[in-house]
């Protein structure tokens, strides 16, 4: 693989996927063109080592991909400690912990209101965990800017990691239409088998789904339909990153719904037999118990994911400039 | 400790004033190589890395407009500044003038 062609995949492993063909492709002409101008001065093709000062002026591939991703902010502290290029990735890993601790904090206050976990500070507990989370990033990134700096002159494109070539629209309509199969396989089984809990084993032919258990079959039965638009957009327009976080929206939206409809819907399994013993009833006890917590963490997780989804997808329409393709303009 | 200083105040000068240039040289369209080919001939030195993502920059605030278009055989990013941008350069341009005649006597 051609030394330029090797830097530029490394700087759009950093780039967003929306942007990352445009921003690669502009910056790949840029490059070429200063070499063939070089090239042409010089009266003869450029050296190895003459190619690697010219990628090395252009900076390493995580500052480059910083640089279109920044909107000039930096972190000041008495100084600069984090620099316009660093930012958005410090930014972004503080969101990133930041989105983790918050889900964590919620499901801990739910879980405290409806008496699953005794009453937590929560407010100071957050408070303490983020300050403690930013301090540590600031930390690392701070040092990583440091070394940047001081090795800006020395660093060598012929060490950059060779990355995967980037997929071509053909291999991901292939991935589309394996998805599409794998999903349609997947529904083919949730509608053909009549009682799924027969599939748990044969100590489960005691128990009967309860009423909460219908709806959790609609629940996976929609979200999974709704996930077949991701590998059929893919399939029509594989370039097209647009509009993915309505199927988020869509897919998730519809198992939270159905989900919050079983979790107040009582109980998933029963005994069979009203007759029963206390061991299948306790055996039913226990299964709800663990499909209340488990379904409970399923929906904090998935809404959180959707909300994410959908932030960062209207985020991104609200800044993208008019008439900006959302796919590679070849 | 000292050299630092420096940088950081020259980084600071020569921010706003490598907008100014780009706004200007920009009224003819150029491609991002070009442009900075062409500024450097006029003595102002901008790095890669600052003026590239520079271009996306001011073309999202409405300042330039740009084009994929072949060149050579090669398909290329040309830029042009649009006519906000014109304006705007206009405004930065009598500020730029009155800075510089307030140096020049205070110097």
């Amino acid at each position: 693989m051609d030394l330029v062609e090797r830097y530029l995949l490394n700087v759009r492993t950093y780039l967003p996927s929306g942007r990352a063909d445009d921003l690669v492709a502009e910056l790949g002409e840029n490059i070429r063109a200063e070499v063939e101008d070089r090239e042409e001065r010089a009266g003869r093709p450029l050296t190895e080592d003459e190619r690697v000062a010219v990628l090395r002026a252009h900076g390493r591939p995580l500052l480059v991909a910083g640089h279109y991703r920044s909107d000039g902010r930096r972190l000041v502290l008495g100084r600069e400690v984090i620099g316009p290029a660093l930012f958005p990735f410090f930014r972004f890993s503080l969101i990133a912990a930041g989105a983790v601790t918050g889900l964590v904090i919620a499901y801990g206050a739910a879980a405290s209101m409806i008496g699953l976990w005794r009453p937590v500070p929560w407010f100071r507990t957050a408070v303490f965990y983020l300050s403690l989370q930013f301090g540590i990033a600031t930390a690392i990134f701070a040092g990583l800017e440091i070394w940047l700096r001081r090795t800006a002159q020395t660093w060598d494109p012929r060490r950059l990691p060779v990355p995967r070539k980037p997929a071509t629209p053909g291999s991901l309509r292939v991935q589309a239409a394996i998805q599409l199969v794998a999903i349609g396989i997947v529904l083919w089984i949730w509608a053909a088998v009549p009682d799924p809990l027969a599939l748990l084993g044969p100590r489960l032919a005691d128990l009967r789904p309860g009423p909460a258990w219908r709806f959790l079959y609609l629940g996976v039965w929609a979200s999974t339909v709704l996930s077949l638009l991701t590998p059929a957009l893919t399939l029509v327009r594989p370039g097209l990153h647009r509009f993915r976080w309505l199927v988020s929206l869509f897919s998730g939206g519809a198992f939270i719904a159905f989900a919050l409809a079983s979790l107040w819907n009582g109980a998933w399994v029963l005994p069979a037999d009203p007759r029963s013993g206390i061991e299948v009833v306790d055996l039913a006890v226990g299964i709800n118990a663990g499909f209340k917590l488990g379904l409970g963490l399923t929906v904090v997780v998935t809404g959180f994911g959707s909300v994410v989804d959908v932030a960062i997808g209207l985020w991104r329409e609200l800044r993208r400039p008019q008439g900006e393709p959302g796919i590679n303009p070849g | 400790m000292g050299d630092d200083l420096y940088e950081n105040l020259r980084m600071e000068l020569r921010r706003g004033s490598v907008i100014v240039a780009a706004l200007a040289q920009l009224r003819t369209e150029h491609y991002g190589y070009a442009l900075r080919k062409a500024l450097e001939d006029q003595g102002m030195s901008v790095d890669e890395d600052t003026l590239y993502p520079l271009l996306r920059r001011l073309e999202s605030q409405g300042l330039l407009v740009s084009e994929w278009r072949e060149e050579d055989r090669r398909r290329k990013r040309f830029y042009r500044i649009s006519r906000t941008g014109e304006a705007l350069l206009q405004r930065l341009l009598v500020e730029w003038r009155d800075i510089n005649t307030a140096l020049k006597r205070i110097l």
